[in-house]
């Protein structure tokens, strides 16, 4: 399944509250901008039923204004050659 | 190579079609637009800053600032456009072997492999008027390649022709960098990333659209549009990220700044 | 094997660093997505780190690609305010500089007449006991030691410190004589400190770009590039050129202006003659913060051997200031130098018009000239009148022609008259480099003694018997060359050479030692607009070859100065940066910390509590002007105002006649730098600029039957030369005027160019003396 990349923009001055979220996620890894209210996210999730649940949850989180996909990459080769953190089919 | 191969994608790996590279439609289409709405827009309110009225000495300085990425590749977007549909050229081709043995290495700006007529010419009045748009030279037998930076028209500061010389003055033993190779996928059919430095190059269409283009790194999808966003760049300086501790622009002091 | 799961997460992140760069410009992410180079297997083990430019004064930076010890590649640094990312085609091939075949990788000892190879430390012994054996039968005096622009910072410090400080002599001169002097002294003169006060930012402030006898489009590409980008950005941006000959600037200038050569004097006061006619002057400016004075007239030539001049500089009034101007009326100057009233009055509205920020750039057509100081002096002089100085656009400045000129030559010091903090006849300044030195005060002697064409002379004389050369090539380029290369080889000359290729110079020499050159080694540069850039050893030495500054020290060393230069090789540079900047530590002159320097591409001195000093006397950026005025203070003079100094015209040292009917100047082009020493090694350069050649009108040409290609003969009273003509080539001199580039050893120009130099400054003109022009038979 796939990986992503999005931008995120927070809610005013809740940046901090969406990054201490989104960093405990175990599908995320956020990346925030040093100088600008702007993150960058990285979702990585093993399966279907998993990428639903997180964009749900992605979705209700209060602190997030705004948000945008960039990429997207899906692993033809991790269902049958590739083990990777998680190391499950889809 | 011959001329009636390069226009098949199947002759180039890196352009099969069978890739299972999944971009999410509508999301990117909106994001890539957006990108360029902004972008096109942040540009030309540099032009009209630029345009106003002479600085004084309390404005700072109206140069723009580089964003040091692709914004190349959004400005030349039309005209990389127009290229999309043109088949390849009758006539000479330049391979890459060819475009890279105009180079002393990889990067570095080639030199002029025709003559000169106008030693003192400069920029616009002279080979800005093939190289700038491209397009087929009857004289050259040959589509004129396109320069990717015609904003910088002193040519002949980094581009110079060569005399037919019997002797070198010494033999040198400079050995350059293989150039990059193509390819690079992170799997098979995935879109391969830049393998060479955007600086001066940033607009994409230059080497890779377009019937001056090599045919090995000619673009069959151009109407694609923004590049980097499928074709990773893959030089650290390029990307905006500074390598730890190294010095970084947004470090430099405006003008006011400088001030005690 | 790497992680395919984690290298499509980097991909997807370095994918949105794009686009969010895209959207917000200047956003910054502390972590890297591309990074970990080693851990992509993509990567091509190129290895980047940041450099200037080895050659001219502008002073780009780049970034040279290491790969397996060998450098590979070069691009111009987006980092460098300089150059923001572009380089010339010197500039992008200058690695190829290391690797010419001929390259010097061991010492040579003159042996029965001819150079035989030995190892470099047998070669440094020979050269302290000469060194020894010549001060002890002839005296301190009697050595000296020749560099240049090219030196680097640390290896003009070592020179400096041994022969001054150590030894005992001032005989420390530099081929930066030949090329800055005259900037250096207008300069003192005007402002009592060295330096332009502006920087290369001003280029983006200013409207109008005027340039004085300067080929910038050839000679400083990088920069003229930038004048061009901003007038296709502000299309009210204007270029004018002030010229003898057409050249690629004139075409791409909005206006050239041709004037008879020398006449730039007469111009210059013209200019002010309509500016104060015209009531274009600043008087606020002038009150507050301009004196006038006047200095001594017919000064000579310097044309016999031991001449001396001193100025002396008397207060003027400004009636007895306009007075003066009435000799330079447009309409009496436009008669002698060929330039329409028009004109004239076109550069002084220019200059005059408050609402317009004017830059005036110019380098060797002012500086190698017999008024060379005069003439800097007449630029400061149009500036302040109008008060258009030291602030963001408005800028006289003066560009250099070495990359280190600056750097190392006036900031260290490397010539007889100077030390690090001043001249050596200042007390203060001695005391100073003893302190700092730890040597007795009595070691640092309180008198000049040779600027470099009189060095040559002595050398000539006997005087001096022992010279070391480094880093430079005085056998292509000194003036009335064959009566110095004569002299150097007379008997009872010792000559060394420090250098990386066999050139002319070493063809005289005694004992040649192979240097490390550049990214060989670690140094510093410093460039035109007081920016002191740092860069790294990246590739080893090829063979016995040694840096400049660790020559030195090993010879000081076996001097018995071990004690002065204790500093192991791993450190040394940083030791002797540390040591070196004391003698600027002062808000005036304050260098930047090494381990800033390491980091960044270049900081721009004064370096006063961790900012750069843009804009030099304006309180607005300057501290030290800040603490005495709200708007300008010149605090290089005691009254803490600029002198404004009235030149007059006077006639050229030699000027074409009957016998002698041309005017010869001679300069650079693009592809060569200097000597050509390093530059005609590098393929694509040599193929673009073969050889040298003799510019000729074409009416002249046709005249004189000459085609282009032809051999012709260029004669003048001290020798002659054989090139083919070039007509509508590079560049159109005007009628009368022949132009020869002078980096061909093979067509050695410099032997009919005249030794006459500004008296002020001692610097020689290259750019005016008579010659006879025939065609060779074929």
């Amino acid at each position: 399944m796939p990986v992503k990349s999005y931008l995120l923009y927070p809610m005013p001055e809740r940046a901090a509250e969406l990054e201490a979220t989104l960093a405990s996620w175990p599908e995320c890894e956020v990346v925030r901008a040093e100088n600008q209210d702007l993150f960058i996210l990285i979702t990585d999730t093993p399966d279907e039923a998993t990428e639903k649940r997180l964009e749900a949850r992605l979705r209700s989180v209060e602190a997030l204004q705004c948000m945008a996909l960039v990429a997207a990459f899906r692993d033809p080769e991790s269902s049958s050659l590739f083990e990777y953190s998680g190391g499950q089919t889809s | 190579m011959s001329a009636h191969t390069h226009g098949s994608p199947g002759d180039k790996p890196w352009l099969r079609t069978g890739y299972r590279l999944a971009f999410i439609g509508l999301l990117v289409v909106l994001m890539a637009s957006g990108v360029y709405v902004v972008g096109t827009s942040w540009l030309a309110g540099q032009t009209e800053a630029e345009l106003g009225d002479p600085p004084s000495t309390e404005q700072a300085a109206v140069v723009p600032v580089p964003t040091r990425l692709d914004v190349g590749s959004l400005a030349y977007l039309d005209w990389l456009q127009r290229y999309t549909t043109q088949e390849p050229p009758p006539g000479q081709e330049r391979t890459l072997e060819v475009y890279y043995s105009r180079r002393v290495f990889a990067g570095a700006p080639p030199w002029i492999p025709h003559p000169v007529e106008d030693a003192m010419a400069i920029g616009e009045a002279s080979c800005l008027q093939c190289h700038q748009t491209g397009g087929y030279v009857p004289s050259m037998e040959a589509y004129a390649p396109v320069v990717p930076h015609p904003e910088l028209s002193s040519c002949t500061q980094c581009h110079v022709a060569q005399e037919p010389v019997e002797n070198l003055f010494a033999a040198n033993r400079f050995q350059p960098a293989p150039p990059p190779e193509l390819g690079g996928e992170a799997f098979p059919g995935a879109p391969p990333p830049v393998p060479h430095a955007l600086q001066l190059r940033e607009n994409c269409a230059a080497c890779h659209g377009g019937p001056a283009a090599p045919p090995e790194i000619r673009t069959d999808h151009a109407d694609r549009g923004y590049c980097l966003q499928c074709h990773v760049a893959r030089h650290e300086e390029e990307l905006g990220a500074p390598l730890p501790g190294a010095w970084n622009p947004s470090e430099a002091m405006t003008d006011k700044e400088s001030a005690p | 094997m790497m992680n395919r799961r984690a290298f499509l997460k980097r991909m997807a992140g370095a994918a949105a660093v794009t686009a969010a760069t895209a959207l917000a410009p200047n956003v910054v992410f502390g972590k890297s997505f591309v990074g970990g180079r080693a851990s992509i297997p993509l990567e091509d083990d190129i290895r980047w780190d940041k450099a200037p430019c080895r050659f001219c004064g502008v002073g780009c930076g780049l970034l040279i690609g290491v790969k397996d010890g060998k450098a590979v590649a070069v691009k111009g640094d987006p980092d460098s305010p300089v150059n923001k990312g572009l380089a010339c085609v010197k500039g992008y091939h200058s690695i190829l500089a290391l690797y010419g075949e001929d390259r010097l990788t061991t010492a040579y000892v003159r042996r029965n007449g001819r150079l035989e190879p030995v190892p470099i430390q047998e070669a440094l012994d020979l050269v302290a006991q000469k060194m020894a054996e010549t001060i002890q039968e002839h005296g301190k005096d009697a050595v000296a030691i020749y560099g240049s622009g090219q030196w680097t910072i640390p290896d003009g410090y070592v020179a400096v410190k041994l022969f001054k400080g150590l030894i005992g002599t001032n005989n420390v001169e530099a081929n930066a004589r030949l090329c800055m002097a005259s900037a250096v002294v207008g300069f003192l003169t005007a402002f009592g400190l060295d330096e332009p006060m502006g920087n290369y930012a001003d280029i983006d402030h200013a409207d109008v770009f005027v340039l004085w006898g300067n080929n910038m489009a050839e000679m400083h590409p990088v920069l003229f590039s930038r004048l061009l980008e901003q007038r296709q950005q502000r299309p009210h941006v204007t270029i004018v050129e002030l010229a003898t000959r057409v050249t690629r600037t004139s075409v791409a200038a909005d206006h050239t202006i041709l004037f008879k050569p020398h006449t730039d004097l007469a111009i210059a006061n013209a200019i002010c003659h309509e500016i104060v006619r015209n009531g274009w002057v600043n008087e606020e400016f002038l009150r507050k913060h301009v004196v006038f004075k006047q200095g001594k007239t017919n000064i000579g030539y310097g044309l016999e051997d031991k001449f001396s001049f001193k100025d002396e500089l008397t207060d003027i009034t400004w009636e007895e200031f306009v007075a003066y101007l009435e000799d330079y009326t447009p309409e009496k100057v436009a008669a002698m130098s060929g330039v329409s009233v028009e004109a004239i009055q076109m550069l002084a509205a220019l200059y005059g018009d408050p609402n317009k920020k004017v830059m005036s750039f110019w380098c060797m057509g002012v500086n190698q000239h017999v008024r060379g100081t005069w003439m800097n002096n007449l630029i400061y002089n149009i500036h302040l009148l109008v008060g258009k100085i030291s602030e963001p656009g408005n800028s006289p400045f003066s560009l250099t022609g070495q990359p280190s000129a600056c750097g190392t030559v006036r900031e260290v010091g490397t010539l007889t008259q100077r030390l690090p903090g001043g001249p050596v006849t200042s007390e203060k300044a001695r005391q100073q480099a003893a302190e700092i030195w730890e040597v007795p005060v009595e070691n640092i002697p309180d008198k000049p003694t040779y600027h470099t064409v009189e060095m040559f002379r002595a050398l000539d004389r006997g005087e001096i018997r022992f010279i070391w050369i480094q880093v430079t090539n005085p056998m292509v380029s000194l003036p009335k060359l064959r009566r110095y290369r004569e002299g150097a080889l007379k008997d009872g000359r010792f000559v060394v050479v420090s250098d990386v290729y066999p050139t002319p110079t070493t063809e005289v020499a005694d004992v040649v030692l192979p240097s490390a050159m550049w990214i060989e080694r670690e140094g510093f540069f410093g460039n035109s607009e007081r920016r002191t850039q740092h860069w790294n050893q990246m590739v080893d030495p090829p063979g016995e070859a040694m840096s400049d500054t660790w020559q030195l020290i090993e010879v000081a060393r076996r001097l018995g100065y071990e004690k002065w230069f204790p500093w192991s090789k791993e450190e040394h540079i940083q030791a002797i940066w540390e040591e070196y900047r004391r003698f600027h530590a002062n808000p005036k002159h304050n260098m930047a910390p090494y381990e800033e320097l390491r980091r960044r591409p270049g900081i721009m001195w004064p370096y006063v509590d961790g900012k750069e000093t843009l804009w030099r006397y304006n309180a607005q950026y300057d501290p030290v002007a800040a603490e005495h005025a709200e708007d300008f203070y010149f605090y290089g003079k005691p009254e803490g105002k600029a002198w404004l100094i009235f030149r007059p015209y006077e006639p050229p040292a030699e000027a074409p006649d009957e016998e002698y009917p041309f005017w010869l100047s001679t300069g650079r082009v693009l592809e060569h730098w200097h000597t050509g020493s390093m530059t005609r090694r590098i393929p694509v350069l040599h193929r673009a600029m073969p050889h040298a050649y003799v510019e000729l009108h074409p009416e002249d040409a046709r005249e004189l039957g000459i085609r282009p290609g032809d051999l012709v003969k260029v004669i003048s009273r001290r020798g002659e030369v054989v090139l083919p003509a070039s007509i509508n080539f590079r560049g159109i001199p005007a009628r009368g005027q022949v132009f020869v580039p002078f980096f061909d050893e093979s067509m050695l120009i410099n032997e009919a160019t005249l030794d006459a130099f500004c008296p002020l400054s001692k610097e020689p003109d290259y750019k005016k003396c008579a010659v006879r022009i025939e065609r060779v038979a074929s």
